[in-house]
C-alpha cells in the first residue's frame, strides 16, 4: 500500500515537471480572460507563481511573455503590468527581459515581420508605464528611428515604416510623458515627427484611393490619418476611451522599483534592400452622425479621433491572427464587441469593407471578407445586418467617384452576399436606376446593378433571377444565356460554309480521322469568306466552320467543352496557323457565346490551359476595336485578369520545376563522383546527362514563358496608352470634355494593372520608360507611371 | 434585409450528410479526440472513403497533398457553370466532375472540384464550406483525387446513399428519399396517392 503510494507520488511529480512548461504557458496565455476574480487578483496570483518558478524557468517565462504580448496585442497592457510587477519583485529580471526584447526585435526585423516589429516596439514603449524602462532611454531609441528616417536617400517605404513605428506607440505613452521630467524632450520629438510626416510626398495617392472625392468623408493616407488623430489626442491631454490600463491599479507598487535603461540597439545596416509595407488609405464610410442618436447606442467617435484608430487597430489584430478560420475569427470579433463603450457594429463593417476594398488587392482573399461578413450577420443578427445595409447604401450613393476596379469588386462581393441570403434586398430603394438607365446607359448606378445582376445570373440561373428581382428592373437584367450557332438557321444548300459544317458534323459522328475531317472542308477557300486579302493569310472560312462546329458539339457544359477541345485539338490547330487566326478564333467564340459571357470567360481559361491560344493573342483581342463596345464590362476585365495571371503562374510553376531539376542534378552529380565500379559510373554518368537535359529543358521553358509574359505586359500597357491618347486627341479636336467617366475608368484600369502586378512590372521599368511612357505622351497618361514609381519607392 | 435560418450548421467537421445510418461506403470516425490533420482552417474532416484501395494512413497522406475537393449537398439542378462561378473565387479550377446517378446518368447532388494549386484548394475548404449555392448550404471536404467511376452515386437508387435513406422531403434532391418513395409506391395505389411534384432533371450530361 505504502509502496504503491510512493510510486504514484513519484509518477505525479514526474508528470508535473513535464507539464510545468505547458501549465505556465497556459497561465500566461489565459491571463485577462473572463474570470470570477478581478484582473488585479489574478495578476497578483500569477506574479507569485512566476516569481516562484523564475529561478529555474526564467528563459521560458520571459520568452512566453514576449510571445503572448505580440500574439495577443489586445492584452498587451496586461503583459506589461505583469513585467512591471516582476520587476518590482526581482529587479534583475526586468533588465534581462529588456535584453531579450531587443534581441527579439532584431530577429523580427531580419525576418521582415513588420507587424510584429511594431507590436513589439509598442510593448516596449508601454513598459515605461510600468516603471520598467527609463523614459529618456525610450525617447533615445525613438530619436534613432526618426533620425534614420530623416537621412537623405532613405527610401520612402523604409522612412514611413520607421516613423509609423514611433507614431503608433504614442497613444499608449503620451499620458505618461505629459507631465514627466522628460516632457520637453517628448515635445521636441513630436515636433520633429510632425515635420518629417508633413514633408513626405504622396504622388501615388490616386492609385490607391477608393474614392476620388473627399465628400462627405475625407479619405486620408494611413500616416496622415494617424498623425491627425494623435494631434487631436495631444490637444485632449492624451486621453482615450479604449485602452485598458491595468497598471494604474498597481501604481504605488510599481513606483517602488527602479527603471532600466534600454540596451543599445542599432538598426541593421542593409535595410535598403528589404521590402517594407506598402502605403494605403484609411477607409472611411461612417462618421458620428451616422449612428442613431439614442441613449442606449454608444456614440461613434469622430473620424479624426484616436479612439477610431485604437478600435480599428484591435479589429485588425484579430483579423491578422485569425484569418485562416472564419468561425474563430468571427467569434473573436464578436468578443471585442462585448465592450459596450463603442458602436462596434459600425466599426466592424467599416474595417471589413475597408479590407475588401483595399487597393491594389485585399490583404486576405475576397472570400475571407465575404464569409466573415456572412458569419457576422448570423452571429450579430440584431446589430449587424442593418449597418451593413447602410454601408452598402452609402457605397451605392458614391459609385460615381469610386475607383472602377473597386466598383467591380464590390459588385462581385454583393452578388456573393445576396446568394448567401436568398437574394433578399430592399430593391425598391434602387428603382431610380431604371430611369437613369433610360437617359444614360453608362450612368454608374444602373451600370453597377447590371453587373450585379449578371454576377447573380452566373451564381444561379435565369428563371431564378427573374423570380427574385422585381419586374421593374427587367431592363437591367442580362439576356437569357444561350449560344448563337451561325449555321443553325442557314439552309446548307445556299451556303457553302453551312454545307461544310454539316459534312464536318457527319465526319465527327462517324469518328473519322483528321484528314477526313479536314477533307470535309475542302470546298472552302484557304482565305477569307468574302475573298478579302488577309495578311498573313489563314483559312478564315474553314476556321469559322471548325470553331462553330466544335463549340456546338461541346456547348452543353464546361466538361463537354473541355472534352471537345481536347479531342479536336489537332483539327483546330490545323486551321489556326498564325496569331491573326487565333485572334479570329476568339472573335468567332465570342460571337458564339454572345449571350453567355460566363462561358466566354471559361473559354479563355480553356484556350490558355490547353495551350491553344497564346496569352498575347488574347490580350490583342481584348484591346481590339471589335471589343470596344464591351470595354466597360466586368467580364472583359475578368478575361484580362485571367490571362495575365496565367502568364505569371506559368512562370512561377516552371521556376519551381527548374529548382527541383537543379537539386536532382546535384544529387546525381554527387552520386557519380562516389561511384568506383566503371559500369556503375557509366550508368550514373548517363543519369547526370539526363538530369542536365532536364535542367536545360526547364531553362528554355522559363525563357519562353518569361518572354511571353513580358510581351503581354508590354501589349497591355501599349494598348492602354493608345486607347487613352486616342480619346484625348479626339475630345480635343471636337472640343469636348476630356475627363469623361469612360476616360477615368480606363485610366483606373491602367493604374491598377501597374500597381496590382508591381512585382512583374518592376522588371520591365526600363523598357516601359524608354518605349512607352516617353516624355512626349499625354501628361494625363504619363502621370499614371509617375504615380506608380512613387508607390513602389 | 437578410435571412437567418434557424438551423445553420457551420462546422464542416461535425456536419454529417447522412446521420441516420452507417451503411455508406465511407466512414465517419466517431472518435472525437482523433488527431486533427491538415493546415489551420482547412483540416481534414473525420470522414474517410472506405472505397479507397490502400491503408488509412496512405489515404490521409493523399488527402493532405490533394488539390481536389468533394462538394456535397448540392441541388440536383445546380449546374457545372454555377459550381465554377462559386469555386472560381478561391482560385484557378482545373476541372469539375459532376456526380451522376449511376443508372439515370443525371446529376445527383455532389461534385468534385480540382484546383491547379493546393493553396487555392485550401482557401476553398476554409471559406466555401458552409456557403450557399442555390440556397443550399454546401459541404466542402478534401478528396484524395478523382478516379474514373467515382463520379457515380453509390446508393441503391443509383444516386447517393444519403438519398436512399433520407426521411425528409427535399425538393432540390428529388423529393422524398428513395426507400420512402419505393415503400409509398408499393403500399399505396399510385393513383390515389398524391406524390409531391418533382421537377424533371436537366438533360443528361455524361459524355
Amino acid at each position: 500500500m505504502e509502496v504503491e503510494q510512493v510510486r504514484i507520488n513519484r509518477k505525479r511529480k514526474f508528470d508535473e515537471d513535464a507539464d510545468l512548461n505547458t501549465r505556465l504557458e497556459e497561465l500566461i496565455k489565459r491571463i485577462g480572460e473572463k474570470s470570477q476574480e478581478s484582473l488585479e487578483t489574478n495578476l497578483e496570483r500569477l506574479v507569485d507563481i512566476l516569481d516562484q518558478e523564475i529561478t529555474t524557468k526564467k528563459e521560458f517565462i520571459l520568452n512566453s511573455l514576449v510571445k503572448n504580448a505580440i500574439e495577443q496585442p489586445e492584452k498587451m497592457t496586461i503583459y506589461s503590468t505583469l513585467v512591471g510587477l516582476l520587476n518590482v519583485k526581482m529587479f534583475s529580471t526586468g533588465g534581462e527581459f529588456l535584453v531579450l526584447i531587443m534581441e527579439k526585435l532584431g530577429t523580427l526585423i531580419d525576418d521582415a515581420e513588420w507587424r510584429s516589429v511594431q507590436l513589439l516596439i509598442r510593448f516596449l514603449a508601454d513598459l515605461i508605464n510600468c516603471n520598467v524602462v527609463l523614459g529618456a532611454s525610450l525617447l533615445g531609441l525613438f530619436d534613432t528611428f526618426i533620425a534614420t528616417a530623416a537621412q537623405p536617400g532613405v527610401k520612402p517605404s523604409m522612412r514611413d515604416f520607421l516613423l509609423y513605428s514611433v507614431m503608433q506607440c504614442l497613444p499608449w505613452i503620451g499620458l505618461h510623458f505629459n507631465d514627466s521630467k522628460d516632457e520637453v524632450e517628448f515635445e521636441r520629438l513630436l515636433d520633429i515627427l510632425e515635420t518629417e510626416i508633413e514633408k513626405r510626398e504622396k504622388h501615388y495617392m490616386p492609385s490607391i484611393r477608393v474614392w476620388s472625392s473627399d465628400n462627405p468623408l475625407p479619405q486620408i493616407e494611413y500616416m496622415d490619418s494617424l498623425w491627425l488623430q494623435i494631434k487631436n489626442m495631444r490637444n485632449n491631454n492624451w486621453e482615450d476611451n479604449w485602452i485598458i490600463r491595468p497598471y494604474v491599479a498597481f501604481e504605488s507598487k510599481l513606483e517602488s522599483s527602479l527603471q532600466h535603461p534600454l540596451p543599445q540597439f542599432e538598426l541593421p545596416a542593409d535595410l535598403e534592400h528589404t521590402q517594407f509595407p506598402l502605403p494605403y488609405v484609411v477607409f472611411r464610410i461612417f462618421d458620428t452622425p451616422d449612428v442613431p442618436n439614442r441613449a442606449e447606442v454608444p456614440k461613434l467617435p469622430r473620424f479624426n479621433s484616436i479612439d477610431r484608430f485604437l478600435v480599428e487597430d484591435a479589429i485588425m489584430n484579430v483579423i491578422n491572427s485569425k484569418n485562416l478560420t472564419k468561425k474563430e475569427c468571427a467569434e473573436s470579433l464578436l468578443r471585442i464587441s462585448g465592450r459596450s463603450s463603442m458602436p462596434l457594429n459600425y466599426m466592424l463593417v467599416e474595417v471589413l469593407f475597408g479590407g475588401l476594398l483595399e487597393l491594389p488587392v485585399p490583404r486576405y482573399s475576397e472570400l475571407f471578407y465575404g464569409s466573415i461578413l456572412v458569419q457576422l450577420c448570423q452571429l450579430m443578427a440584431d446589430h449587424l445586418p442593418q449597418v451593413l445595409a447602410q454601408a452598402v447604401a452609402y457605397v451605392y450613393e458614391r459609385l460615381d467617384t469610386m475607383n472602377t476596379v473597386l466598383v467591380d469588386r464590390f459588385g462581385s462581393w454583393f452578388a456573393y452576399f445576396l446568394s448567401n441570403f436568398k437574394y433578399h434586398w430592399t430593391w425598391s430603394e434602387w428603382e431610380e436606376c431604371v430611369n437613369l438607365n433610360r437617359t444614360d446607359q453608362n450612368h454608374p448606378k444602373p451600370k453597377f446593378l447590371k453587373e450585379v445582376f449578371l454576377k447573380l445570373l452566373w451564381l444561379t440561373f435565369y428563371e431564378k433571377l427573374k423570380d427574385v428581382i422585381p419586374d421593374e428592373f427587367v431592363t437591367l437584367l442580362p439576356l437569357k444565356p444561350g449560344y448563337n450557332h451561325k449555321f443553325a438557321e442557314v439552309t446548307p444548300e445556299n451556303n457553302l460554309q453551312a454545307k461544310c459544317a454539316k459534312a464536318l458534323i457527319e465526319s465527327i459522328k462517324n469518328k473519322e480521322g483528321l484528314d477526313m475531317m479536314l477533307g470535309s472542308l475542302d470546298p472552302l477557300p484557304d482565305g477569307a469568306i468574302d475573298g478579302r486579302e488577309l495578311d498573313p493569310v489563314y483559312p478564315e472560312a474553314k476556321l469559322e466552320v471548325v470553331v462553330q462546329t466544335i463549340l456546338r458539339v461541346g456547348c452543353k457544359s464546361i466538361s463537354h467543352i473541355s472534352v471537345a477541345l481536347n479531342r479536336f485539338r489537332d483539327l483546330i490547330m490545323a486551321v489556326m496557323p498564325n496569331q491573326d487566326a487565333k485572334v479570329c478564333c476568339l472573335k468567332i467564340t465570342f460571337s458564339f457565346f454572345k449571350t453567355n459571357h460566363q462561358l466566354m470567360c471559361i473559354m479563355i481559361e480553356k484556350y490558355l490551359n490547353f495551350q491553344l491560344i497564346e496569352p498575347s493573342c488574347i490580350v490583342s483581342w481584348i484591346f481590339s476595336p471589335y471589343m470596344l463596345p464591351h470595354f466597360d464590362r466586368l467580364y472583359l476585365w475578368q478575361m484580362l485578369d485571367t490571362t495575365i495571371k496565367f502568364c505569371i503562374k506559368r512562370c512561377d510553376r516552371i521556376k519551381v520545376e527548374l529548382e527541383k531539376s537543379k537539386v536532382k542534378l546535384n544529387e546525381k552529380k554527387e552520386q557519380e563522383a562516389g561511384a568506383a565500379d566503371p559500369d556503375i559510373a557509366e550508368k550514373r554518368k548517363q543519369l547526370v546527362q539526363a538530369a542536365e537535359e532536364a535542367v536545360d529543358h526547364y531553362v528554355k521553358l522559363l525563357e519562353d514563358a518569361e518572354r511571353s509574359q513580358k510581351e503581354v505586359f508590354l501589349i497591355v500597357v501599349q494598348r492602354f496608352i493608345m486607347i487613352l491618347t486616342d480619346h484625348i486627341v479626339r475630345s480635343e479636336q471636337e472640343s469636348r470634355y476630356t475627363q469623361t467617366l469612360w476616360f477615368r475608368c480606363t485610366r483606373d484600369r491602367l493604374r491598377q494593372t501597374l500597381v496590382q502586378y508591381r512585382r512583374e512590372v518592376k522588371r520591365y521599368m526600363v523598357t516601359l520608360q524608354t518605349l512607352l511612357f516617353t516624355p512626349e505622351i499625354e501628361p494625363k497618361i504619363l502621370e499614371c507611371f509617375t504615380q506608380f514609381k512613387g508607390y513602389i519607392a | 434585409m437578410a435571412d437567418h435560418p434557424a438551423h445553420f450548421h457551420n462546422s464542416g467537421n461535425r456536419f454529417r450528410p447522412y446521420p441516420h445510418h452507417h451503411r455508406g461506403r465511407g466512414r465517419w470516425n466517431s472518435n472525437k479526440r482523433a488527431r486533427i490533420l491538415g493546415p489551420k482552417g482547412a483540416e481534414l474532416s473525420r470522414y474517410r472513403d472506405q472505397q479507397y484501395k490502400g491503408s488509412r494512413y496512405e489515404q490521409e497522406q493523399k488527402l493532405l497533398k490533394s488539390t481536389t475537393l468533394y462538394v456535397g449537398n448540392l441541388s440536383f439542378y445546380t449546374t457545372e457553370e454555377q459550381v465554377h462561378e462559386v469555386f472560381r473565387q478561391a482560385g484557378d479550377i482545373k476541372r469539375i466532375i459532376m456526380g451522376l446517378d449511376r443508372l439515370k446518368k443525371t446529376p445527383c447532388g455532389f461534385c468534385f472540384v480540382e484546383y491547379f494549386d493546393r493553396p487555392d484548394a485550401e482557401t476553398a475548404v476554409r471559406f466555401l464550406n458552409g456557403a450557399k449555392l442555390d440556397d443550399r448550404q454546401i459541404r466542402c471536404d478534401w478528396d484524395w483525387g478523382f478516379d474514373d467511376g467515382r463520379q457515380y452515386g453509390r446508393g441503391k437508387s443509383g444516386g447517393q446513399i444519403r438519398d436512399d435513406y433520407r426521411q425528409d422531403f427535399d425538393d432540390g434532391r428529388g423529393g422524398y428519399g428513395y426507400l420512402i418513395q419505393k415503400t409509398l409506391l408499393e403500399t399505396t395505389n399510385a393513383h390515389q396517392m398524391q406524390m409531391p411534384p418533382t421537377m424533371a432533371p436537366p438533360a443528361s450530361s455524361d459524355s
